[in-house]
């Protein structure tokens, strides 16, 4: 097990922020998406991310947390192909919407059995729809 | 509401069979068709050992929690793939999505049952030859198999039929329902599906809780895990072995099956004798079971004089597509597949190919909506989609994928599982009919979820898939399939196929109902063969 450093930390938040860029989400969330895989890393996957990390921070020849959101983006279409970005892209993306603390923000109530399901609880009442 | 509670806790005393007791009917897999089986033929009166290879779930195991249950109950071992199809490019580490425990795949299936059309057992009569396909006629027609249908139908309780009334429709089927009227579909509604639509078989009702595909924590949606299963240990005939993988199938002299090979739960290699075997292991591990047991008399593999023991893999043509409303749809609300329209699953070539298909709705919790909506995707459109999550409605459609021989289940020439066993390969490369009809079937879901208002809209990818036949498949010519119009190895008169692995052609309905037909109907072949003594 081996821990990040508070530079890499720092980046890989910013890099999930660009990813799923959702606003009404404090960084926090995204950060203990970082911190929680921090306790679960393997050498490899650590030597990964910061490769990626280097490769990012030299595209424009300024680390990746100094850049504007639109170089910032760039940089990361450049390596989407990447490994680094798919493996961290999936990772991400699972946690943060695996999340159910954020889940109400985007409308989403969960585990419904322990309340009788959704029968009485909303699972037709969309009025807008037409029935003609 | 009283709830209503069936025995699926293990309450009931065990019925054990001695390893070499060989007057058993040792039935391999316990899903659709295997946990059928063992019900049908243990009511019948059969001594029946069922070896399922996964564990054996509690409803108090099932949580509504999308990501969780895949853990828990997916089939997870490794499945290499090739071919041109997409699930080749996009999940070459997981092309199939069943399921590893007592009630197969059964489990996690999302109950849908619609119907089946009587051509579809006559393909090669009715399509012609097919460039590049393998289509033939089952050897049966539908007329022999639609009484064990709606027997099959009534078991399982499915909605629209029988008199199992219809369910109430979703906010998500409103939109189903919408966009099939302002497209002028008329045969619609919110679907035939296994599950209870009022209290029935001692289950309840389905309370709209929207997690079918993790385990049902009402009841309400069938499976062998809660019917079948109980019913077969109720009967005191029938003894489940939960995990246990069975391995290897061997002959005797007179190359009749005598006995199956396992690894039980504690990894000790037993054995098991058996006077008939039935394998319902799945698409791919029953063929991969037949090929892995070759012996002197059957160097490819058992019951392959046809060499089409794991031809023929057919799946479903099959895509999902979403559309973003300009109001609140929480589509999660409810049941997962809610809805189906039927006009299109018929033949008509006019639309530029063969086979047929049904469309449904189809809902995503978050966590699976995130990460099945567009693979790869991200950034500002994709944190879009996923802003409107639940101004989302879904659709999907479900077709006949045609035979092609080289479609296949093959052992791995080096690569091995935990059991030293070739893993399975996939080869699965897309026909141009999959390719036409899963064109057609795209547009007309896009035209629909526009007219029914939906203001944005995506096409997602195919999913791994959960429908997985015809690797085994029927014949009358023991030269051009596996088994026989019983399910019946046409080489080895104690063996049999009892799973979708039969399917001649695909059909384009979801294939549980057609599997338990078929089962239903080969218990009674199995009892009457015994009791003539010619089993």
């Amino acid at each position: 097990m081996t821990k990040i450093d508070k530079y890499l930390r720092e980046t890989l938040i910013a890099i999930s922020q660009e990813m799923f860029p959702h606003k009404f989400l404090g960084k926090d969330v995204y950060a203990r998406i970082i911190d929680r895989f921090d306790g679960e890393l393997e050498e490899r996957q650590k030597k990964q991310l910061e490769a990626g990390v280097k490769l990012l921070d030299s595209k424009y020849g300024t680390p990746f947390l100094k850049l504007s959101e639109k170089y910032r983006i760039d940089a990361l279409i450049s390596l989407e192909h990447s490994a680094f970005f798919r493996d961290f892209h999936g990772h991400v993306l699972k946690n943060l919407y695996n999340d159910s603390e954020v889940w109400i923000h985007f409308g989403y109530e969960g585990a419904s059995s322990h309340l009788g399901g959704y029968l009485k609880r909303g699972f037709s009442d969309a009025a807008w729809i037409p029935d003609e | 509401m009283a709830r209503i509670r069936r025995a699926v806790e293990n309450d009931v005393p065990m019925m054990t069979y001695d390893y070499d007791d060989d007057s058993v009917v040792l039935v391999i897999g316990s899903g659709a068709g295997g946990g059928t089986m063992a019900d049908e033929l243990s009511s019948h009166g059969a001594s029946v050992v069922v070896l399922e290879a996964g564990p054996r779930f509690k409803e108090s195991d099932f949580t509504n929690d999308e990501w969780t249950m895949w853990e828990r109950f997916t089939w997870q071992d490794k499945r290499a793939v090739t071919g041109t199809s997409s699930i080749a490019k996009n999940h070459s580490d997981a092309p199939t999505w069943i399921c590893k425990g007592v009630g197969g795949t059964t489990l996690h299936w999302a109950g849908m049952c619609p119907p089946i059309r009587p051509y579809e057992f006559k393909t090669r009569t009715t399509y012609g030859a097919v460039e590049g396909a393998n289509l033939a006629d089952w050897p049966l027609n539908y007329e022999e198999i639609e009484a064990d249908y709606i027997r099959a139908q009534i078991k399982m309780g499915v909605t629209g039929r029988n008199g199992m009334p219809l369910s109430p429709g979703s906010n998500n089927y409103k939109i189903l329902a919408l966009a099939a009227r302002r497209q002028g579909y008329i045969d619609y509604d919110t679907g035939n599906l296994a599950i209870n639509s009022v209290p029935a078989d001692g289950r309840n009702a389905c309370d709209q809780i929207g997690f079918c595909m993790q385990g049902c924590k009402s009841g309400a949606k069938w499976s062998t895990f809660n019917s079948e299963i109980p019913r077969a240990e109720q009967s005191g005939r029938c003894e489940i072995r939960s995990r246990c993988m069975a391995i290897r199938i061997e002959t005797n002299q007179e190359g009749k099956v005598k006995e199956v090979v396992y690894v039980d739960g504690n990894g000790d290699i037993q054995r098991q004798r058996a006077r008939i075997v039935c394998v319902a292991a799945n698409a791919i591990e029953s063929a991969r079971l037949l090929l892995n047991s070759e012996n002197n008399m059957n160097p490819n593999g058992l019951a392959n004089h046809s060499g089409q023991v794991g031809k023929n893999y057919m799946r479903h043509v099959v895509g999902f597509i979403y559309g973003i409303f300009e109001n609140p749809i929480h589509m999660y609300r409810g049941r997962v597949c809610d809805g189906l329209i039927r006009d299109e699953a018929k033949y008509d070539e006019s639309r530029g190919f063969v086979g047929g298909y049904f469309t449904g709705g189809v809902a995503l919790g978050l966590p699976f909506f995130a990460a099945f909506l567009n693979p790869g995707a991200w950034g500002k459109d994709f944190a879009e989609w996923m802003e409107n999550y639940d101004h989302v409605g879904g659709i999907h459609f479900n077709g006949e994928d045609l035979a092609v021989e080289s479609n296949q289940v093959s052992l791995h020439a080096t690569e091995k599982d935990q059991f030293n066993l070739p893993i399975p390969i996939l080869n699965l490369d897309d026909h141009p009919n999959d390719l036409s009809m899963r064109c057609y079937a795209n547009q007309r879901s896009v035209d629909g979820l526009q007219s029914a208002g939906a203001i944005r809209i995506l096409k997602s990818p195919p999913t791994p898939a959960s429908h997985n036949l015809g690797t085994c498949r029927m014949s009358d010519s023991a030269d051009k399939g596996v088994v026989n119009k019983w399910g019946q190895s046409h080489e080895i008169s104690n063996l049999f196929v009892s799973d979708g692995s039969q399917f001649v052609s695909s059909t384009a309905a979801n294939p549980t109902c057609l599997i338990v037909a078929l089962a239903i109907r080969q218990s009674r072949y199995i009892t009457e063969q015994m009791a003539s003594g010619n089993l």
